[in-house]
């Protein structure tokens, strides 16, 4: 490293211009750069300096306007009245950029693919590409390719997925970029029905009769030239509300086994999956069960079974069990096909760490076969990278929650600095901004949580209202005995199961919670 | 015409006679017009962008040539894209339409009338898509009480990031600088361990301890400014410089 220009011998301040260490500065902060030269605001400002790569200094009048232009010469600055990005066309003419992802908070926790709402700076990178600073974090900006029609987005939300036959209406939200009038459509032969056929929020009211428990309804919502759908699910909970144990497994399954993480599906089916109880390293290959709701027990994975088809070598199935061995969480999709994260080893990867395997999201058809839906298990340098299948990267992703749509959402990384990541059910990985609130909601749109505090339920209302849940049966002791009517003092998370009951899984157990209904 | 002007004032006055004297005046002697140094055109260029991509669309480039006189240009031999002509006021840069084995740079230069200017542009791959993607911006160093506090980026789509500990900004650690590809492959440079693939140099590691900005060039020089701002007129110590890291 060297002295390009200043000095930092003892000096009288003065800005004055020279080559080298005759040259004099005060206060200079580089703003810009082109391929020779850097650009300097000096003395608070007052001064723009311009240094060549060879440390001539000379004071300009101001700074080159074309340094931060895109490849068409518009430049983009963040719009503080409308928190929109704004482009100023070489002309000087104006407009919002509309078409791009914007974050629906003002201070996300950790970088996410959406531009801010407060404000950032753009860094160019070549072309259309820019870099965006939020409180010093970067992300990569791609404008839209010049001549290349607006893109206009519609984005549907709901407080929940979950309803019952005769249940409360379902408040459903459409989000038409573009502004323009939004209509909305039931599926033909779907049940219940919409409160309006337009309008940018509609009521879906459930049917009143009778109906296949787990019945999907999907509504569709179009505008400009655009459509959106979203999948709730009618289910039906025989129990009264209380707190029941469940089998995970049968009473012939081997002892030494113990359940490691659960999924739900659109039908009150609870899936578990099992590995042996020995040290984390050497676990063995994993057993799935299938708990229907009325507790019937299927194995779907044994040591000797894979989906009902004898493992051998022969059909590489003991291979798809061994790809099992590190799952961090899965879900199920309506169509009964099975969504597994796995990391090599159980270990996530760090930015740019070399690995010979890498993380992915396996799929299981209902049949057996297995494929990588996204991400890659093959020899990798650690990274978070959004795309297609394999070309998708992920860090150490862990399955949170899916939606009747066929999306997986991801928790992919450690604590606080976690990415939330969304697989379709092609493969296709972006980065949302927050989790759908409806995806882990019971039919009014709460979300519920063990409060370690209190060590009781904590219930969210779909308003954001947190109370402690007091009409469910809570145990006595510390460490409850069977039938485990109760729920227990430790942690535990909650997986929905129907609109009104979730499964109860404290890493050793499982319990069925039926809420009031 | 200033200077001249009151020269040629005097030398009528003086042929008039008016002096109250008999004897004929002198005869004037004739005073030489300084001829004036010969003056250098000058010549400037822009354009309103200096970045495309490839198969993007064409950059207006304009000469001011102070002297009037016609304008040539040229593009190095084997640069990529093209000129929409060789001479004229204003000229198109046409990127190349293909694949760009890796970003470039291209120097266009101008000249006419003995003066001679030239303008880099940068050409770069088309993104895959468009869209707001989030970036690595450190490696597994260990240095998670880090946070990134710098970016800057490069004319080949690099990002580099410079970060410190998460303290209070008089008692934060030596600087972490990370490059980070287009393809988010995040690379240290510089860390507690390394500068730049070498042992660290103490002494020079922590010259950036306070670096307020920085840039790099299209040689991959990096730029720093260090050093605590003075006001002028002052005689304290002050180390405001510009370093350069090669």
């Amino acid at each position: 490293m060297s002295t390009l220009a200043g000095s930092s011998e003892p000096q009288v301040g003065a800005m004055t211009d020279g080559t080298g260490s005759a040259a004099r500065f005060l206060d200079p902060q580089i703003v810009d750069a082109d391929f020779d030269h850097l650009y300097v605001l000096d003395n608070q400002g007052a001064a723009v300096r311009k240094v060549s790569t060879a440390g001539v200094v000379t004071t300009i009048q101001a700074l080159p306007s074309n340094l931060r232009a895109d490849q068409d010469g518009n430049t983009y600055a963040y719009d503080p009245a409308t928190t929109k990005l704004k482009r100023t066309a070489p002309g000087g003419t104006t407009s919002l950029v509309t078409n791009l992802p914007y974050c629906s908070e003002v201070t996300p926790v950790s970088p996410r693919s959406c531009l801010p709402i407060s404000p950032y700076q753009l860094i160019p990178a070549g072309g259309a590409t820019y870099i965006v600073v939020s409180d010093g974090y970067p992300r990569r900006l791609v404008l839209p390719a010049a001549g290349s029609p607006p893109v206009t987005t519609l984005a549907l939300s709901s407080p929940t997925l979950r309803t019952t036959a005769g249940g409360s209406a379902i408040p459903l939200s459409a989000n038409l970029s573009s502004g323009g009038p939004v209509t909305w459509q039931l599926a033909d032969g779907a049940p219940g029905t919409l409160s309006a056929t337009s309008g940018a929020t509609v009521n879906y009211i459930p049917p009143t009769g009778a109906i296949v428990p787990g019945t999907a309804v999907n509504i569709v919502a179009s505008g400009d030239g655009v459509r959106a759908s979203l999948t709730l699910a009618i289910t039906a909970e025989s129990r009264p509300a209380g707190v029941f144990e469940m089998p995970w497994r049968n009473s012939s399954e081997p002892t030494m086994h113990r359940p490691h993480s659960i999924a739900t599906d659109i039908a009150g089916n609870t899936y578990v999956l099992s590995y042996t109880d020995a040290a984390p390293t050497r676990r063995g290959t994993p057993h799935l069960y299938r708990i229907a709701p009325d507790n019937t027990v299927t194995v779907l994975i044994d040591d000797a079974s894979w989906f009902g088809i004898p493992i051998s070598a022969a059909n590489a199935n003991d291979q798809n069990a061994g790809r099992l061995a590190w799952v961090s969480g899965f879900a199920a999709d309506k169509e009964g096909n099975l969504y597994f994260a796995v990391t090599p080893g159980g270990i996530g990867l760090a930015p740019g760490q070399p690995s010979t395997s890498g993380p992915a999201i396996l799929k299981v058809a209902p049949g057996g076969g297995m494929w990588v839906l996204a991400g890659s298990t093959d020899a990798q340098t650690g990274a978070l990278t959004d795309g297609t299948g394999n070309v998708a990267r992920f860090l150490d992703p862990t399955i949170v929650g899916a939606d009747f749509d066929g999306n997986i959402y991801v928790r992919d990384g450690d604590g606080d600095d976690a990415t939330l990541r969304k697989v379709t059910a092609d493969g296709v990985v972006s980065t949302p901004a927050v989790l759908p609130k409806g995806i882990l909601a019971d039919r009014d749109g709460a979300n519920y949580a063990y409060d370690a505090a209190s060590t009781r339920l904590a219930r969210t209302s779909a308003t954001g209202v947190r109370t402690l849940v007091t009409n469910v049966a809570y145990c006595a002791d510390g460490t409850p005995v069977p039938p485990l009517a109760c729920l227990g003092s430790t942690g535990y998370n909650l997986m929905p199961s129907t609109a009104v009951s979730y499964v109860v899984f404290d890493g050793v157990s499982l319990r069925r919670l039926v809420l009031a209904h | 015409m200033r200077i001249l002007f009151p020269l040629l004032l005097c030398a009528v006055l003086s042929a008039c006679g008016g002096g109250g004297s008999d004897s004929p005046a002198p005869a004037p002697v004739p005073t030489p017009v300084p001829t004036p140094p010969p003056v250098a055109a000058t010549l400037t260029l822009s354009s309103p962008t200096v970045r495309t991509v490839t198969g993007g669309s064409a950059i207006p480039l304009t000469a001011t040539l102070s002297s009037g006189a016609a304008v040539r240009w040229q593009l190095p031999a084997g640069a990529p894209g093209s000129l929409s002509a060789d001479t004229g006021t204003t000229v198109r840069y046409q990127p190349p339409a293909g694949a760009l084995a890796a970003p470039a740079t291209v120097t266009v230069t101008a000249s006419g009338d003995g003066a001679s200017a030239s303008l880099t542009l940068a050409v770069t791959p088309v993104p895959t898509a468009a869209g707001v993607f989030t970036m690595p911006w450190r490696t597994t160093t260990g240095a998670t009480m880090h946070v990134p506090r710098l970016v800057t980026t490069d004319f080949a789509g690099n990002t580099y990031v410079v970060s410190y500990v998460d303290a209070a900004p008089l008692r934060r650690g030596s600087a972490n600088l990370t490059r980070i590809a287009p393809d988010n492959t995040a690379t240290t440079l510089i860390s507690d361990e390394t500068w730049f693939g070498q042992p660290v140099p103490q002494e020079t590691l922590r010259r950036l301890d306070f670096i307020s900005s920085f840039a790099a060039d299209r040689a991959g020089n990096l730029y720093f400014v260090a050093g605590e701002a003075i006001a002028p007129p002052s005689k304290r110590a002050s180390n405001t410089t510009m370093g350069r890291s090669s």
